[in-house]
């Protein structure tokens, strides 16, 4: 798993936010377009192309898309 | 007279023009009108009445719609087909379109892990009921009484969500046989899918092959949150009116 194809595919999950503003530093949450039906679309997005069912609970500590994604990447290395 | 015996002797004399009183449940607490071909039901919900119509004649419904000024009057309409004459005659007769809502079902239920697991007591059912009641329509939600509530709380139906100590979100589910219904869902902190995914744990847990729930036709997110976990219309839809009291 790449970071770069991970940032590109969250990105996808937004419609109106520039995928400039999506870097691995980006706090998500505090996206303008961030809300329930965001994080529900991340969520499947992860569980598609990844393969990983997050625990709603561990998704919840993640703030930065670089935090998000380490968080998937211990479950993808195992 | 029961209201099922009155109704199929209305189907004797002919073909129904007009019936939204499919599956209902036969209730002791109904007042009826009975005219020469047609019947109509009224049962009482929070301060209105909600309608059901039997009728083969449409003058005779008209004028007896337009008899009624006493309180407000619900009238919902499911149908998978249009329903252009309920629209006109209920217009006709003083009632207001108010809104339309679509059955979604979903056969294959997914969900993620999540670690809610909370459900609200007989003694929330007071802060329930403020919820549902001040952020639902009382006459598009079905929503259920206060009664209802109870016996949902004691039975583990309703899952809760809570920020500072107080009850913000609550999913209701009911499970009949093999089907699962999500009865009302909403969160006002940030919890809101984990009521969702804990609802879809519940259903895949106890075996539920098929869910349900029904949804406003203009509450686009939540229409697409559903289809995003599988869910799709089926075709049926319900049509709401109300006439308000004269008195108002």
């Amino acid at each position: 798993m790449e970071l770069v194809d991970f940032l590109a595919n969250f990105a996808d999950q937004f419609d109106d936010t520039d995928p400039s503003e999506i870097t691995a530093e980006t706090k998500f949450r505090d996206l303008e377009e961030w809300s329930s039906l965001t994080g529900l679309s991340v969520l499947n997005m992860i569980d598609k192309k990844y393969d990983v069912r997050l625990n709603f609970a561990e998704f919840k500590t993640a703030n930065t898309i670089q935090e998000l994604y380490d968080l998937v990447s211990m479950y993808t290395d195992k | 007279m029961e209201i099922r015996s009155i109704s199929s002797e209305l189907m004797k004399k002919g073909r129904m023009l007009y019936n939204n009183f499919y599956g209902v449940d036969e209730e002791d607490e109904s007042d009826i009108a009975i005219g020469s071909n047609t019947v109509l039901i009224r049962r009482k919900e929070f301060d209105f009445f909600r309608l059901y119509v039997m009728s083969l004649d449409e003058a005779e419904l008209e004028a007896m719609l337009l008899q009624l000024s006493d309180y407000d009057y619900a009238v919902n309409i499911p149908s998978k087909k249009p329903v252009d004459n309920w629209n006109s005659i209920l217009q006709k007769c003083g009632f207001d379109f108010l809104d339309v809502y679509s059955r979604y079902y979903n056969n294959n239920i997914k969900s993620f892990p999540v670690n809610i697991n909370t459900f609200a007591t007989v003694d929330e059912v007071d802060s329930v009921a403020d919820l549902l009641y001040n952020n639902f329509s009382l006459y598009t939600d079905h929503l259920p009484s206060k009664k209802e509530l109870c016996m949902m709380a004691a039975n583990q139906q309703i899952i809760a969500d809570y920020k500072d100590g107080k009850l913000c979100g609550v999913l209701i589910y009911t499970i009949t046989g093999n089907k699962g219904y999500q009865n009302a869902w909403i969160d006002k902190g940030d919890n809101g899918i984990a009521l969702l995914l804990k609802v879809k744990s519940i259903f895949i847990e106890q075996g539920i092959k098929y869910c349900y729930y029904w949804i406003k036709d203009t509450n686009k997110d939540v229409i697409k949150m559903h289809t995003m976990m599988g869910g799709k219309p089926d075709g049926l839809k319900d049509y709401n009116y109300l006439k308000r009291n004269n008195k108002n």
